[in-house]
């Protein structure tokens, strides 16, 4: 028998997987009623995925270990709170949309993404007494020569001093499978400011959003450049005018943020 | 650099179903261990992997948005187990000697079944790359597409894993001796 189209290797996997369109199923069946190589294949790839089940399916009915039913509670009620807000957002949307989610929405997932571990890279290392950085400030030169080559960006430390806070040092953290780097600050009230930032994913500039997680206020946005987060205890009135502050010593040809 | 920013409204939590969504994540587990048990080739490891993988889907639980909570779950298992591998998890290479109580109760009977103690062996001896495109579409029974989601990879690799593992797996099956592959005609 002859397919008008030849059969391809993947249409033979398709066959054993029943991924096959319905209307070329019957003339890849054809081509393989024909041949005793490709019949031999897709009957091998179907016995070898009932042996994955034979072999692998116990599992479903063994009784689930306790660690893995405990339930992490390490981030408290605003963890929870969290799990709420994607529940309605899944209360919401409809089925499908997991893999038909447009690109906006997986950049809209790498920053907040980017504004959650900033947060959590900020409650670890701001609360530090004696070692909340890695270099000190007083090794700026140096610092700003690492972190530039650990994230093949340039890398500026914004000066804060105009509005009291001091540059304390930096540090460099892993950021899922990137590299992340952590600017820290102190005003005279012992208040810290993180900023924390790694490689942009997206060229275009974004605009500045907000979230509190976990009791700290975030804001994050990007350049084409580096995404950035800034983290601190302070209300969201008071983060908003450090991070004009920032984002005008970053930018210093850009104009007045609009808000 | 220029563009001025725009600010946009805040997010805030809506009904909280916190149940619901524990009861939709409890409801995989078993199918994530017996993923992660047919990858890592023994328990612990399987376990230890399922547990970074539900740890970090509830932090990030905010970070997904809707649709296939299994195609969210196994996404952040594999990469989960990828970082885990960087790490060198699986350092040691497998000794299986790890297989308490593995004795499969559905032994096969019928010759046309693979020999599972074989298959297992087979499937272990997989580059990584080839065992999970054959586990997801096989074992977990995903499609092609939502294979190469999970996977970050183009629908293109995930075909030639497949076909290469599958070619590989049915070289050692049923050419092995012993590994009661029925031969087709």
């Amino acid at each position: 028998m002859t397919a008008e189209r030849p059969i391809s290797d993947d249409e033979l996997h398709a066959t054993a997987d029943g991924n096959l369109p319905a209307e070329r199923q019957a003339e890849v069946d054809d081509a393989i009623a024909g041949s005793p190589d490709a019949a031999a294949r897709v009957a091998f790839y179907r016995r070898l995925n009932a042996g994955l089940h034979a072999g692998y399916d116990f599992m479903l009915n063994e009784p689930v270990p306790e660690r893995l039913t405990t339930r992490p509670r390490r981030r408290g009620w605003q963890g929870l709170l969290r799990v709420a807000a994607a529940v309605a957002l899944l209360a919401v949307g409809g089925g499908g949309g997991w893999l038909a989610r447009d690109v906006t929405h997986q950049k809209d997932a790498q920053t907040y993404e980017l504004a959650d571990l900033a947060a959590e890279a900020h409650l670890v290392y701001a609360s530090q007494v004696s070692h909340p950085v890695e270099v000190p400030a007083t090794e700026t030169e140096h610092l700003l020569a690492w972190l530039s080559k650990s994230l093949d960006r340039q890398v500026r430390v914004p000066d804060l001093s105009a509005i009291g806070y001091r540059f304390l040092g930096a540090r460099l953290l892993p950021s899922g499978s990137k590299v992340a780097g952590q600017f820290m600050f102190q005003n005279v009230s012992g208040n810290r400011v993180t900023l924390y930032f790694t490689p942009a994913v997206d060229q275009r500039d974004s605009a500045f959003r907000f979230l509190t997680i976990d009791g700290v206020s975030v804001y994050y946005w990007h350049d084409d450049d580096l995404a950035y987060a800034l983290v601190s205890e302070v209300p969201r009135e008071q983060l908003k005018a450090i991070c004009n502050e920032v984002y005008s010593k970053l930018n210093p040809n850009a104009g007045p943020v609009e808000w | 650099m220029g563009d001025a920013a725009r600010p946009r409204p805040d997010r805030t939590p809506r009904r909280p179903a916190i149940e619901d969504f524990d009861q939709l994540i409890t409801a995989q587990i078993p199918h994530l261990r017996r993923y992660a048990f047919a990858l890592m080739g023994d328990r612990d490891r399987a376990d230890d992997l399922v547990q970074d993988c539900l740890e970090r889907a509830w932090s990030r639980a905010h970070l997904w948005r809707q649709g296939n909570l299994r195609g969210w779950l196994f996404t952040i298992m594999h990469n989960v187990s990828v970082n885990a591998r960087r790490r060198d998890y699986r350092a040691p290479p497998l000794t299986s000697l790890d297989r308490p109580g593995l004795e499969p109760s559905t032994r096969a009977t019928q010759e046309d079944h693979l020999s599972i103690a074989a298959l297992r062996d087979a499937v272990d001896s997989l580059p990584r790359e080839q065992a999970e495109v054959i586990l997801l579409v096989g074992l977990e029974e995903f499609s092609y597409a939502e294979t190469a989601a999970i996977l970050g990879v183009p629908m293109g690799t995930v075909m030639s894993r497949l076909h290469r593992g599958r070619e590989r797996l049915r070289q050692l099956l049923t050419n092995q001796g012993g590994a009661s592959l029925r031969r087709v005609k």
